[in-house]
Formats: C-alpha cells, structure tokens, sequence
C-alpha cells in the first residue's frame, strides 16, 4: 500500500477467459518446451485490474461487469476467481512507474462507467495473474517467472494454494512511484581534480540527498570525457559561474556520440571533414550535381531524409537502432524503437504520414547457452538467454506497428553469436508527405520568435533517463534501470492523427520536432536553432508523478511526445484540437532570438547558456586508425583441394538442406504472419511470395490506392565479411540493399538508400580505419550507381563488459555491422517482375560474375572456417547489367527475377523451387562455359555470395529477346537450366556429376525448421 | 438517385478508417471519416449518412478485450441512437475490430438478449466462489452480448490471405457476392457462442460468411479456417441482414495488385495474351451497399 493516506483503498477485479484458452495452451506448451518446468500440468491466465481510491461498491459491480462478458469472461471484486485446481499462484504486475496501458485504457473509461475521473491520489494498474497446476520446484518456479517477467520492469509475486488460500487470494498491490523530492537544481563545483572530474564523466553526478536509484551513489554515466569536462569548465569559467546539474545534464546529452556522431564528425585519417562530410554527404552532393532532377527533396537535415514520388507528394525514410534497451527489455526496447522511429516520420518537415515500417534483427545464435551477467557474483542480473530475446523483440515490434495501424512488410533476421550481449535491433518508417498544402511547402519547418514552445504526449516520468548518454557507453552493471521503458502505441496513433490530419491540415504550427534521445534537453534546443533561442518553465511540463527534480523532467526519455512551434494566435485553437482528440498538450515556454537557451523552475533560473556552445562546443579531436587486415583473408585450402578432387557423392546436397534449415536462411514465415503487412491497403509485393510462400528480399507498396506508382524497398548487410574486408563487405551490403530492388525492375536512377553504422570497440585504431573504409566504399558505390544517400544514423558502442558464471570478467563486442536501406520508386507496380517463377518450361539464367571467393559466407560459417577471400563487386558490370535487366523487366520478357543473396546460388535456385512448387533442372558448366564464373570448384560456384548477380526465369518465347538485349554488351549472362514440372531439383555439376537431386518436399522440410529448435 | 452516404468511424485507436473510407467512394459512395469524440458529441449526426461503418484497428489498444473498452464508450450515449439508425434501413458494417465492437454492442447477432442464465454457463475452472459476484449488478442488468470473437487457435496475430464463402442470403452485403479471397489480419478472431445460439443463427441464416478450402467449407482447419472460428465462420448479419461484421478486410482487396497471388495470376492472364483485371474481390461488398440505395 502506498503512503497509506487516509480514505484510499486497493480494490481488485479479476477477469477470467474460457477454460479451453489457447493462448493459456501454448504457454503452457512453451514453459514444457522451454524445459524450464516439465513438471507443469495446467495453466490458466487471469487479467487483474487494481484499483486504488475511495470507491462506491456499485461502481466495482458495474466496472466488472464492463470489464467482463457474460459467457465467455466472468469476473470477481475483491474475491479470487478461482480458488482450487492449482498449485501455485503467480502474478506479473509493472514496477511503479512503468507504463502501464491497461490501467489507463480502463482509467480513461471511467467517466463513461461511473460519470468521474480518477482523482490524484487514486490510480488504477493492471497486471496478469497465472495459476499453474503441477509439482513445481522451486528453481521451476524461478524459471517461470523469469520465461513470463523481466525483472527490470516487473514484478513477481508467488504464492502456494496455501497461501493464497490462507490470504483469500493473491494481495492488492497498487505501484505507486514514491520519490523523496528534491525539486532543485543543484551548483556543480568544477574546479576539482582530473579524477574528480573522470569519474563526474563515467558514473555521473552525486545521486540527489535521500534518492535510491538501485542503491547507486551517482546518477549515472555522463558519458563525457575529460577534454570536453575541460572545455565546459572553461566555458563556466570565462562567464564566472558553476554550472547547474541540469546544465551539466543537457550539455552531456547533446554532445553525447548519440546525439551529435562525434565519432562520424571528426577527422579520421584521409576523412579530414569526418567520415560523415567526407564520404556519406559528399557522395549525394556529388550525385545531386551530376543530375539535374529534383530527385532528392530533403537529405540529411530533417529527422527523415525524403525523395520525390511524384508530382504532389515526397516519400521520406529513416532507420534507426535501438540496441542497448533491447538487450534489457527486449519488448519495450523494440516497442519503443519502432514508435520512435514512427516520430522521425511524422516528425518531417511539418508532418509526414508514416506509410510502411521496416525491421532487422541481428541476433544471438539460438542455441547458445552461455551464461552472462552483469554483476560479478555469477547468479544477479544475468542476460537474457536468446530464445527470450528474440521473442520479445519480435513482439515489441509486432504491437508497435500493428497498433499503429502502419503495416510492416520488410525486414530481415540474422544470427551471429557475436550478438549474444547486443543484439542489434533495426528499426525503419517510411512516410508519405504532400509537398504543398494551403499555400505551404510542407518539407521546409521554421520556428519564430514568439512561437510557443508546445509538448503534446505522454507525461513526463523517470523513464529513460539518460538514454542518450546510456548508448554511449557499453553495457555494464552500472547500466541504469530507469532507461527502460515500455511504449503506447495508441497515445501514440491519437497523437499523430491529430497531428497530421487535423493540426497540419489547418496549419497550427510552425515547426515540430520528435522528443527523443535526450527529452526537452535535445530537441527544445535543436528548433531553437530556427529561432535563435528559447525559454522554458519546466514547472509547466506535465508529470507521472511529483518529485521529480529539474533537470530528470528536462532530459526523461518518455515517449510519445513531440515538441511544436506554435505562432500564439493559435495557442488555444491547437490546445482545444488535441483535449478534444485526447492528447496532452502543454504549453511549456516560447522560442526566442536572443541566442541564448534559458530554462527556470519553479521562478528560479537552472540554465542560461548560449545556445552555439550547448550544440556545438564539444571539442573535435583527430581519430586514430589503424590498419587491420587479417592474414588469412585470401587462402582457401578446402577450394584448393577440389581442384584435383570432386566432393564426395551427396555432399552438396546435405550441406545445401542443413543451410536452408539455417537461423537466418529458413523461412521467415513467422514474423510475416505476425506483423501485419497489409493494413493500409498498399501491400502489392509482400513478404512471402509465390504459392510456397518464400521470404522475398523485397517488397513493394503502393501508397496512393488511386495510382499505380509504387515504393519498392529493400535491405543488405555483411557482418561477417567486415573483418575480412571492409571496402567489399561495405559493397556487398550496398549491392544487397540495391540487387533485390534492381531485379523487381527498379532503374538505378530512381532508387535512394540510408545508412547504419553498428560498430563496437569505437577507441580501437582498427576498428575505426574498418569503419572508415566501410563508409569510403559506400562512397564510391553510391556515386557509380548515381544512388544517394538521404539519411542514416550511428550506434558505436555496441560492446558488452560483464562476467561469466565464475565472476571471470567477460567482453563481447559486435561484429561491425553496416546496413543499408533502400528505396526505389516504381512507376507501375503492376510490371514488376516478383522472385518466383511461374511457370514449368521457363528458362532459368543467371546474371552476373561467380566469383571463387567464399569469405563470409554462409558455407564457411556453417562449415566453422575462418578467413577466407571477400568477392568483390565490379561497379561498372553491375551498373550496366543493373540497367539493361530494368529495360527487359519493363519490356515484359522477365517472368520472375531474384537477387541472390544468402547461401548464393544454391539457396536462390532452392527457394525459388519452394516459392513457385515448381522444379528446376540445373547444369553449372553452363556457367564456366559462358565465361560467367572464375575458375572454381562446383561448391564455390554453388555457395560464393558474390554481388552482382540475378537468378531470371523466362519463358522459351521470351527467352532470346531476353538475351539479345545484353549480347551486344558482352555481359556475364548464363542460360543454365530450365523450371521443370517435377516436383524436384537437380544441380548438375563439373562433366555432369549430378551434385543435388531432391524433392521438393524435403526441402520445404528443411525451410521450414523453426529458429528455436536450433542448438 | 444520388450517391449514399457513409460514415466512416475513426479515433481511439481506429486505423483502418483512410482506407476503407476510400473503397466506398471507389464504390460510388461520398464519404465522412468522423470521429467517435465528435459523434458523440452530437449523435444526431448520425442520421446524416445511410451507412455507417466501424473500420479495423485498435480501438483502445485492444485492452480489456479486443472492441470492448469503445463498445463501453459507443453503449452509453449513442446506443438508442445506434438502435434508430438500424431500424431506419440503412446499414452497418463492423470490419475486423469493428466486428468485434458490434458484438460487444449487441447489435451482432442481434437478438433482442433474454437474461442469459450466466451461473449456468460458467466456466467449471472456476469453482463457485460461495456467492456469485458475476451476477447482473444494479444498473446493468441486461448485458445483449451472445457470441464473442475469442483468442485466435492457434494463438497469435494472423496476417494472410483466406478463402471465403458467402452464403445465399438476402443481406445486402454479400448480394454479388459468392466466393471471396481476402486477407485476416487479428488476434481475437475465433467466432463463438454457445451451441444453441450457434445452431440458432446457422437456421437463421445469419451466419453469413464462412472460411473456405478449395471452395468447400474448412472444416476448422489450419490455416485455411485461420483463427478456430466455431463453423468456420468468418462474418455474421442481423436478422435483416443489414448490420453485418466480418473478420476479413474486404477495403484491403478493391484491387487486383493487392491479392498476394496476383503476379501468379497476371503471369498467367499474360501468356494466354489477356488483360488483367482491376478489381479485388472485396469490391463487391461495397458496390452492392451502394446499389441497395439505387
């Protein structure tokens, strides 16, 4: 009970399902499966709602039996549901604090049911409730609380049948956030030591007198290092004053690497500009200049990039990560990730509609069974194991995009042992914009001074507190807890339809921004920029709760908001227009020219500082680098040795099944089942494709249903490769995002690509020169196919510092990951060539050069070989195949193209087979003889994931035009074999030796195995 | 005549509102997207318009049960108003979470409720508690709730394609139409009531549209009956026919290039040298409610 204030009680109503609940089935399945409780019979699901307040009985009644249904929910007050068939009661509630939306969807229905509002004091929670039959030991019991809780943001409460009995049923718990309220702002004296001032830096400020914070003495990490403290000491210095925390605070969030790419923006060997000026940017400026269309309408200054569709609209995309909160809460990581991402649309210009949600998924390898923690003792805070990280994950962004009502259509999985502490979580949205509207160019955004400073949203709690400067850093033990949170997708959705549809559309506002890494902290300063300056009242913010000290309010992380401009003789137009849509919305202070960013509480003066030095003062400093090339790069002994001897009988045909059951190369189908993709109505090529329905590397909207022009987007990447080499790795990634979208029949003119550097260890000199030659890769990638860049984003500190079970000190570090992103407009969808052929009889050919190169193949990781040569990309080659294949896809000769991707060509000719139910006859030496191929061995040509190539089907009719059209060219392109009826694939290889023959059945067997069974 | 008009719902976490708004008007239809604040506000506006549709979505994130916490919001203020309009001839559509708003709401299968004997009825999981809190409470005595759209099984959300037959049936919804192919996209779609109520609304006719393999019923099958729906039945009318809900998104399914075997589809048509189609199947729903006015 909280505070225990007088009049306040808890009450409590439960909500039972059917006794033959499926969902109660399957977790009773999983829990079995898991092997964490074999011992358990039965289980049955209950929802609690508790209440605190001062209640009439009726009111209960006719709450319960709102909450309930007359023959499928009965529901209880204060009285269990249930009192016998079980052993052991376990409920899963939110810690106080924690965004808890049932317990406000049932608040909010409130007024409807009993004609009031909650008062202050009182609240309402919902939490869920299990009862579980079978003898259960206390370790099982463990095991079950933590397969159904993450104990950084919930609760476990256990009782036995006696207890429970004894008790009348499980307790009424009612979280509530109890603070010790320190409202102040605190001077921070640095006139101290170096030491001093490190670990101000690396733990943070002194904790607030009397706040717990886990126990933790500081605040937690600044993340700022010694040379910048020294430019912000001097800084106070010159003006003759200490700073405040909250001044400390924001300076540390808007110079975090988070917030301004400190490592991207500073000189690093040739990349004197940084690497972002020097190859990102630098490659679209030189494309916008050496085309005269208007291809690009807004690249690299707004939260999203944005190119044109068409006459009347723009398309905008943004990718982001949101790695470090998924690897503590895998489901409110990802939740909020994709919400946010969301906000980078809707947040455009003056407001884009978001049309299409992307997701990746780097993840551990699924049968890994380290144990890891954060804490030494070997037993506390241990990470989750993947199979839990996975699935919240997946969920996260299942309620997000679904919720939104935005579908999510493209994506990808990748596992890789190396993302056993961090998993990398990818998440994209792509947003449609007119580009006029009443008179306004809706891409351009400027507040004025005198515009009010407008927060719409959620509240503002403790949550994500220091999130920006959190994925600064490397996770570890001090990593804090406050930095998870769970989103609301429907405040969200309410937020935005207001926003977008109503606001923008009567031209409300000035300027908007998202809030998000940093809070107020970042975004009220960066559209100050447009006015020259701002002051805010923090007394005005809206709060979860009282207590809160100034600068938690100014830098929380609490999702959902975003901050507008609003010129003040709309102030109260716009405030009425999102009461009425049931949005919060606060007027919180005005945007000024003074230069300065002034922030008061409670009448009192907590920041003054000019707005250039709070953006822009972090010191620059030259970034060492190193390089790192490993010596086995080249060799290949396995290739070497098939020179003089053919693979044994069978070989290829079980290591083509074990690569096919793969994590990563087995069917998908689960998550396109999952995230609905068709919402909207724009679906036109989907995620599964073909009557096999087969994963397709691409997919293709249609966003205006009263036009055919479409959206085709696609991603690549090469973690694997990046070691070995990063320039082809960088390349292959590029040509991964590009190929899938190519052989749809996209031209390479009309395609527009994002970037995403994952790195880890970002203070290693070769770390950096790989990350550098990465983004030099991208740069001439990029400037050959005339495909540029319009946005992207960074995450370096993609390490883990932790213990095993021995308390032995343990480092992880991610394999550097880059993704690309794409996107390419399509003038009619409905002459698209998909990836599944068509037809028996069809003709198959493959484009492009084989290359006797295996480096970071699935082969090699599946056969456990290191090294290796990384297949380099010919830009020339591909540039011209990449057009003259567009030139048959529109002519109409091609029946079905796939871009060859994981597990090369051996995977692309199977899952083709899988995708039509059709058959395939294949001979390689087709391939050696028409030169399209170095001189390698069949498993090289079957498994090399060299770029460049396209798997194309035609029919006999169409199959000399087909190659006619690249004859004159003297391209790479092979006929090597033809789609057969029969139900079965045969690989042919060197002087016929007949490599792989099998039934369709067995590998729809092998595509189909599921990512958990994998060990 | 003139074109009818049709209300389309939006708000409370309603998203499927842009698109079905749009395939009435590619119907022939003029439409209003209007929100359930300012329909409350002024109900009387309903009678502004013929039809009147509950899109897809997440009305209230789904919490309490998928359509319950807006069927709460939509019962008190609107619902004589609802009754009015539906006793008026004119129409009503429930899609997806619409559909599960117009049970919760009553007015699907829409029987005028007996008491339902609820002890009777109660899940035996639940041993009696020694007195029976579930009972009808003062002030909310009459609950019309009959059937309801359970947990998906197997469990967990479902985006994909299905078959469906329309049964004959004087609804004018699914007067043009017989068998059908549109995509699910839910959670809690399993159709269910109790046995006689179900064999009731089969008698009646009222279960209207039903999941369908190779053009027979599904039998219950995975995946072709997608979420364990008791007779395999994918949508339920009125006793006039005129207020339906459905799971499937027919909005989702005016056009050909939506189907997700359409590329098959062209390739074929293609090769034969013919023209592709427009239309989806799903367009025939909403061309025959505007004809019902013609």
């Amino acid at each position: 009970m909280v505070n225990g204030k007088t009049g306040l009680e808890n009450h409590r109503i439960e909500v039972g399902f059917p006794q033959d609940d499926p969902v109660a089935a399957q977790l009773l399945a999983r829990l079995r499966r898991g092997g964490c409780a074999p011992s358990l019979e039965g289980v049955v699901r209950i929802d609690v709602i508790t209440l605190r307040g001062c209640f009439r009985q009726h009111d209960l009644t006719v709450l319960a039996k709102a909450l309930g249904h007359p023959l499928t929910r009965p529901a209880s007050i204060d009285r269990p549901l249930v009192l016998t068939g079980f052993h052991w009661a376990l409920e899963v509630g939110f810690l106080p604090g924690v965004t808890d939306n049932v317990g406000r969807t049932v608040a909010k229905l409130l007024p409807v049911l009993w004609g009031r509002s909650l008062e202050d004091a009182e609240s309402c929670h919902g939490s869920r409730l299990y009862l579980l039959r079978g003898t259960l030991p206390d370790a099982d019991l463990q095991a079950i609380a933590a397969e159904l809780a993450n104990p950084l943001v919930e609760r476990v409460s256990i009782k036995s049948w006696t207890h429970y009995s004894r008790d009348g049923g499980m307790d009424r718990v009612a979280p509530g956030v109890a603070l010790n309220p320190h409202p102040e702002a605190d001077e921070v004296n640095l006139e101290v030591s170096e030491a001093e001032l490190l670990l101000l830096g690396k733990a943070g400020l002194p904790q607030n007198p009397g706040e717990k914070g886990r126990g933790l003495p500081r605040r937690g990490p600044l993340a700022l290092d010694l040379e910048s403290l020294l430019v912000i000491q001097r800084h106070f210095r010159k003006i003759g004053r200490h700073p405040t925390d909250l001044e400390l605070e924001s300076l540390a969030q808007n110079w975090s690497e988070h917030c301004r790419h400190l490592i991207f923006n500073s000189p690093l060997g040739e990349a004197r500009a940084g690497l972002f000026h020097h190859y990102i940017r630098r490659a679209t400026l030189e494309i916008q200049r050496a085309r005269d269309d208007s291809f690009c309408a807004s690249v690299f200054v707004d939260n999203s990039g944005a190119i044109v569709f068409d006459e009347d609209y723009l398309v905008t995309d943004k990718v982001e990560t949101h790695n470090s909160p998924s690897a503590l809460d895998p489901f409110g990581g990802a939740l909020t990730g994709i919400l946010g991402v969301n906000r980078d649309a809707v947040g455009f210009g003056l407001g884009a509609r978001p049309i299409l949600n992307r997701y990746g998924f780097c993840l551990p390898w699924p049968g890994d069974r380290r144990e890891l923690y954060r804490v030494p003792d070997g037993e506390s805070e241990p990470l989750l194991p993947p199979r839990l990280l996975a699935e919240g994950i997946f969920r996260g962004v299942e309620v997000g995009g679904n919720c939104s009502g935005i579908p999510t259509p493209q994506g990808f999985w990748w596992f890789h042992e190396d993302y056993r502490a961090k998993p990398l979580v990818f998440v994209g949205t792509v947003g449609l914009i007119p580009r006029e509207e009443k008179g306004r160019r809706l891409h351009q955004k400027r507040a004025r001074p005198g515009n009010r400073i407008v927060v719409v949203g959620g509240r503002v709690g403790l949550d994500g507190i220091h999130g920006a400067t959190f994925s600064s850093e490397a996770l570890d033990s001090g990593s804090p807890a406050t930095a998870v949170q769970i989103g609301d997708p429907i405040g969200q959705k309410l937020l935005t339809d207001a926003l977008i549809r109503e606001a923008r559309h009567r031209a409300l506002y000035t300027s908007l921004t998202d809030n998000g890494a940093g809070g107020l902290s970042c975004s009220v300063p960066e559209m100050a920029q447009e006015s020259g300056g701002c002051i805010v009242d923090l007394t005005k913010v809206p709060l979860k709760y009282p207590g809160m000290a100034p600068w938690q309010i100014w830098v929380s992380e609490s999702q959902e908001r975003m901050t507008l401009a609003v010129p003040p003789e709309h102030l109260d137009e716009i405030l009425e227009l999102f009461r009425r849509r049931d949005v919060e919305a606060t007027e919180i202070g005005q945007f000024t020219d003074t230069g300065q960013c002034v922030v008061s509480h409670g009448g009192k003066l907590v920041m003054d500082l000019a707005l250039d030095f709070l953006l822009d003062g972090w010191p620059a400093r030259e970034l060492p680098c190193e390089v790192a090339l490993p010596p086995d790069r080249a060799s290949d002994p396995e290739l070497e040795a098939e020179k003089t001897l053919p693979p044994p009988p069978g070989e290829i045909q079980r290591l083509l099944l074990e690569i096919l059951a793969r994590p990563g190369i087995a069917s998908r189908q689960e998550l396109a089942l999952r995230f609905d993709h068709e919402v909207q109505g724009s679906s036109v090529l989907k995620p599964l494709v073909g009557p096999g329905r087969v994963d397709s590397a691409a997919t293709v909207v249609r966003p205006r249903p009263d036009s055919y022009r479409g959206i085709g987007v696609s991603q690549g990447l090469w973690p694997e490769a990046t070691l070995l080499d990063p320039y082809s790795a960088a390349a292959g990634a590029m040509d991964a995002a590009v190929r899938p979208l190519v052989a749809l029949g996209a031209r390479l003119g009309r395609i527009a690509l994002l970037d995403n550097f994952c790195w880890s260890k970002p203070k290693d000199p070769q770390r950096l020169w790989l990350l550098k030659e990465s983004a030099r890769a991208c740069y001439e990638v990029a400037v050959a196919w005339g495909t540029p860049f319009i946005s992207g984003k960074d995450s370096m500190h993609n390490d883990f510092s932790g213990y095993d079970g021995q308390g032995r000190t343990t480092r992880l570090s991610i394999p550097p990951t880059l993704l690309i992103s794409s996107l390419a407009i399509l003038d009619d969808v409905r002459r698209i060539a998909s990836p599944d052929p068509k037809a028996a009889g069809d003709l198959i050919f493959l484009l492009g050069t084989t290359r006797r190169a295996l480096g970071g193949s699935v082969y090699r990781a599946h056969r456990k070989l290191a090294g290796g040569a990384v297949p380099e990309l010919d830009l020339s080659t591909s540039k011209r195949l990449y057009g003259l294949h567009a030139q048959a896809v529109d002519r109409g000769l091609v029946a079905s193209a796939q871009a060859l991707g994981r597990g090369g060509l051996a995977v692309a000719v199977a899952t083709a087979c899988l995708a039509a139910q059709l058959g395939a006859e294949v001979d390689l030496d087709q391939i050696r003889s028409h030169g399209c191929c170095d001189e390698a061995p069949d498993r090289a040509i079957l498994f090399s994931e060299s770029p460049g190539r396209l798997l194309v089907t035609c029919s006999p009719e169409n199959a000399a035009a087909f190659e006619e059209i690249f004859q004159s060219w003297d391209l790479p392109v092979a006929r090597i074999g033809l789609i057969s009826g029969s139900g079965r694939l045969r690989i042919r290889g060197a002087g016929g030796t007949v490599l792989v023959d099998t039934a369709l059945v067995e590998l729809a067997s092998a595509y189909g195995t599921d990512w958990r069974d994998t060990k | 005549m003139t074109a009818p008009a049709v209300m389309v719902l939006t708000g409370t976490g309603i998203n499927c509102d842009l698109e079905t708004a749009f395939a009435f008007r590619r119907a022939g239809a003029r439409t209003k997207i209007i929100h359930v604040a300012d329909l409350m506000e002024s109900p009387q506006r309903l009678f502004q318009s013929q039809i009147l549709v509950l899109p897809g979505g997440f009305s209230y994130g789904d919490h309490t049960g998928s359509g319950n916490a807006l069927a709460i919001r939509l019962r008190h203020g609107l619902a004589t108003f609802l009754r009015r309009f539906v006793e008026s001839d004119r129409l009503i559509l429930g899609i997806c979470n619409g559909f599960q708003v117009l049970t919760h709401l009553g007015l699907l299968p829409g029987e005028p409720a007996g008491a339902p004997d609820f002890t009777a009825k109660l899940n035996p999981e639940f041993r009696a508690t020694g007195q029976d809190s579930t009972s009808p409470a003062p002030g909310c005595a009459t609950d019309s709730r009959r059937v309801a759209l359970l947990s998906n099984r197997p469990p967990g959300y479902v985006c994909r394609w299905v078959d469906l037959l329309a049964e004959k049936t004087t609804s004018p919804w699914l007067r043009d139409s017989g068998a059908l192919h549109l995509p699910v996209a839910h959670g809690e779609g399993r159709f269910w009531a109790p046995p006689a109520e179900l064999a009731r609304l089969a008698n009646a006719g009222q279960l209207v549209l039903r999941y369908a393999r190779d053009g027979k019923p599904a039998h219950g099958e995975a995946p072709w009956n997608p979420n364990g729906a008791a007779l395999d039945v994918a949508g339920v009318c009125d006793p006039t026919g005129r207020v339906m809900g459905m799971m499937p998104h027919p909005e989702r399914a005016i056009d050909f290039v939506q189907r997700e075997d359409w590329p098959s589809i062209a390739d074929k048509l293609r090769r034969q040298g013919r023209e592709l189609p427009e239309a989806g199947d799903g367009l025939a729903l909403f061309r025959a409610a505007v004809r019902y006015y013609h």
